[in-house]
């Protein structure tokens, strides 16, 4: 489809990506007219009746997720991952061991800091390896930085990992250094 | 922690264990993890030389794990649909329906007096093109004969003016529905497009196998479904900024004692068939002090509602104007040879019609021995409005929907 018809495909997803903008327009303008009215209405005088429903939709209730120490509950992993580091400051973990944008267990160049990060979590034994090393001083940019989406957008998210070459390093049994850098995560 | 536990008691232990995770910025997710890694380690450990036994520490580090025993982690909180907060839309309507359907109406507390210009405004939005026998023709009309001056018809419509006609501006809009609030305009008579709401569409067209244009929105989903073409959202968007403008316009003006109409096709029989008249927003509007709903019309013909704001003798001058004593039985449904569907010539009202509501509106004006020593509306704004007074008669009817 990309290949020959790519210009029909390419109207296809703006076409789509236009309805779903005014989708959302059309939400939006809903919405602020209701809100005008009201804010009006409270003007002349208290408005009653106001109802409330759950902050998280019932249906989304199953999973928990939140931060300990503000006893704050977060709707997903991503709200809790988000509250955490804006408020104390703690990155994912596998960034204290990234250098640079390529894995130095297998050595394979991914260009940018997310996709070494995505690498790092489903890769096992390049993680494995990865811990057994004490943890950088300097953390990387991580992902949604300013950094991150300029490495993305100057090979388009096209460019596929490429294989680089040179000394890999062979897999030392430091357990006890591993356990030491694993128990310094979870202090409790 | 543990190791260091001097005691016996496991309540201890919990509460303990507690505060010192308490202690940690450290989320949910990474805590679970932990406890269940330490409680897999002291399962296995050989050397177990801890003060508690081993099923009280798996009984409180199962207890922590427990999502119910961390109370913010399962209180659900709410949200009130307030006006300082934009909500989700089902909470603002759910507010609307309880809101109209409320035991006792409701009343402001605080009444503002209404504020008096030597100059009258009236807004006419989406009057289309000038014609005999319009609402502007009448109202010129009624004014000439009671010798008022400084009174202004402005036509707010695109094919008046592209800037300050066109409500899909930002600008425009907030600078007409301003002059609303600050008491400037007296009138507003809207007209906001019907296409999307009628229920011609999807009817068979005479003597032809096409059917009309299909349905955009129905009783369960009122502001329209969200499978529709980028056309038809495209339609029903317009549709909604030029209905939310002239309700806006309706609310604001009842705020200074203003009068207006709002003229749309009448709710259908149909059950399920879409209507504004069936919008929460609508219904809690009608609820409000000063407005009123009217119907005109009945059987086949198109019968039409009317939201009126402070315009209590209007039925009187409906009847007054009306030029038969039947309803019409001729059907609209399909197109003429020209092609164009025979609809679009509803939209254009019938000079009775203009004229009752003409009637209806200079009845409630002020007088002018009221107005002699109030002040001057702002110069910029009646230069504006001068601007868009438009006295050039139009000919032609332009299309429904001519979006792009």
């Amino acid at each position: 489809m990309l290949r020959y018809h790519r210009s029909y495909w390419k109207t296809l997803l703006q076409r789509g990506l236009h309805l779903v903008q005014l989708h959302r327009q059309d939400d939006l303008l809903l919405r602020r007219l209701h809100h005008d009215v009201f804010a009006q209405l409270a003007q002349w005088g208290p408005i009653p009746h106001a109802p409330i429903r759950p902050h998280i939709p019932v249906e989304r209730q199953i999973g928990h997720h939140g931060c300990m120490q503000c006893e704050l509950r977060c709707r997903t992993k991503a709200g809790e991952g988000a509250h955490l580091f804006k408020d104390h400051g703690i990155v994912a973990r596998v960034r204290y061991w990234i250098t640079h944008t390529a894995c130095e267990v297998c050595l394979k160049e991914y260009h940018s800091f997310d996709k070494l990060q995505a690498h790092l979590r489903r890769s096992t034994n390049c993680r494995e390896q990865m811990v057994t090393r004490p943890p950088r001083t300097t953390i990387q940019p991580g992902i949604g930085s300013r950094d991150n989406n300029q490495r993305r957008a100057q090979h388009d998210d096209l460019l596929p990992a490429q294989q680089a070459e040179g000394p890999r390093h062979s897999l030392n049994a430091h357990m006890v250094q591993l356990s030491h850098i694993m128990s310094s995560f979870m202090k409790v | 922690m543990i190791f260091d536990f001097e005691g016996s008691d496991p309540e201890c232990l919990q509460s303990r264990l507690r505060a010192c995770i308490q202690t940690h910025a450290i989320g949910w997710t990474l805590m679970l993890i932990t406890l269940q890694h330490v409680l897999a380690a002291f399962e296995t450990l050989q050397d177990y030389d801890v003060g508690i036994s081993r099923e009280d520490l798996r009984a409180a580090l199962s207890h922590l794990a427990e999502p119910y025993a961390w109370n913010f982690l399962t209180e659900i909180t709410y949200e009130a649909a307030e006006h300082d907060h934009l909500h989700h839309l089902d909470l603002y309507e759910q507010w609307c329906r309880d809101f109209a359907s409320a035991s006792t109406s409701w009343k402001p507390t605080l009444c503002c007096p209404r504020p008096f210009f030597r100059e009258r405004v009236v807004l006419h939005a989406y009057s289309g093109r000038r014609r005999p026998g319009d609402f502007q023709w009448f109202l010129d009309a009624l004014g000439r004969q009671h010798k008022l001056e400084g009174f202004y018809v402005v036509s707010l419509d695109i094919v008046i003016d592209s800037t300050w006609g066109d409500i899909g501006n930002q600008k425009t809009q907030r600078f007409w529905l301003d002059s609303i609030r600050s008491g400037f305009v007296i009138g507003f008579l809207a007209g906001p497009p019907c296409c999307t709401w009628s229920i011609a569409r999807d009817k068979k067209v005479a003597n032809s196998n096409r059917r009309g244009p299909r349905v955009l929105r129905n009783r369960e989903a009122l502001w329209g479904f969200w499978s529709v073409s980028l056309k038809e959202k495209r339609q029903l968007f317009d549709g909604h900024l030029l209905l939310g403008f002239s309700l806006h316009a309706m609310v604001l003006l009842s705020s200074v004692q203003g009068c207006g109409a709002l003229e749309h096709p009448a709710e259908p029989a149909e059950e399920n068939a879409a209507s504004i008249w069936r919008l929460p927003l609508m219904q809690m509007i009608t609820t409000l002090p000063g407005f009123q709903h009217f119907l005109l019309g009945a059987g086949t013909a198109k019968r039409t509602g009317l939201l009126a704001l402070n315009l209590s003798d209007l039925p009187t001058f409906l009847r007054g104007s009306a030029i038969c004593a039947h309803i019409h039985r001729n059907q609209t449904i399909g197109v003429d040879e020209a092609g164009q569907f025979k609809t679009a010539k509803l939209k254009v009202y019938p000079p009775a019609l203009c004229k009752a509501l003409a009637e209806g509106f200079f009845s409630n004006f002020p007088l002018s021995t009221e107005t002699m020593k109030a002040p001057h509306l702002p110069a910029e704004f009646i230069n504006r409005c001068k601007q868009m007074t438009c006295t050039t008669m139009g000919h032609a009817i332009c299309a429904d929907y001519t979006g792009s």
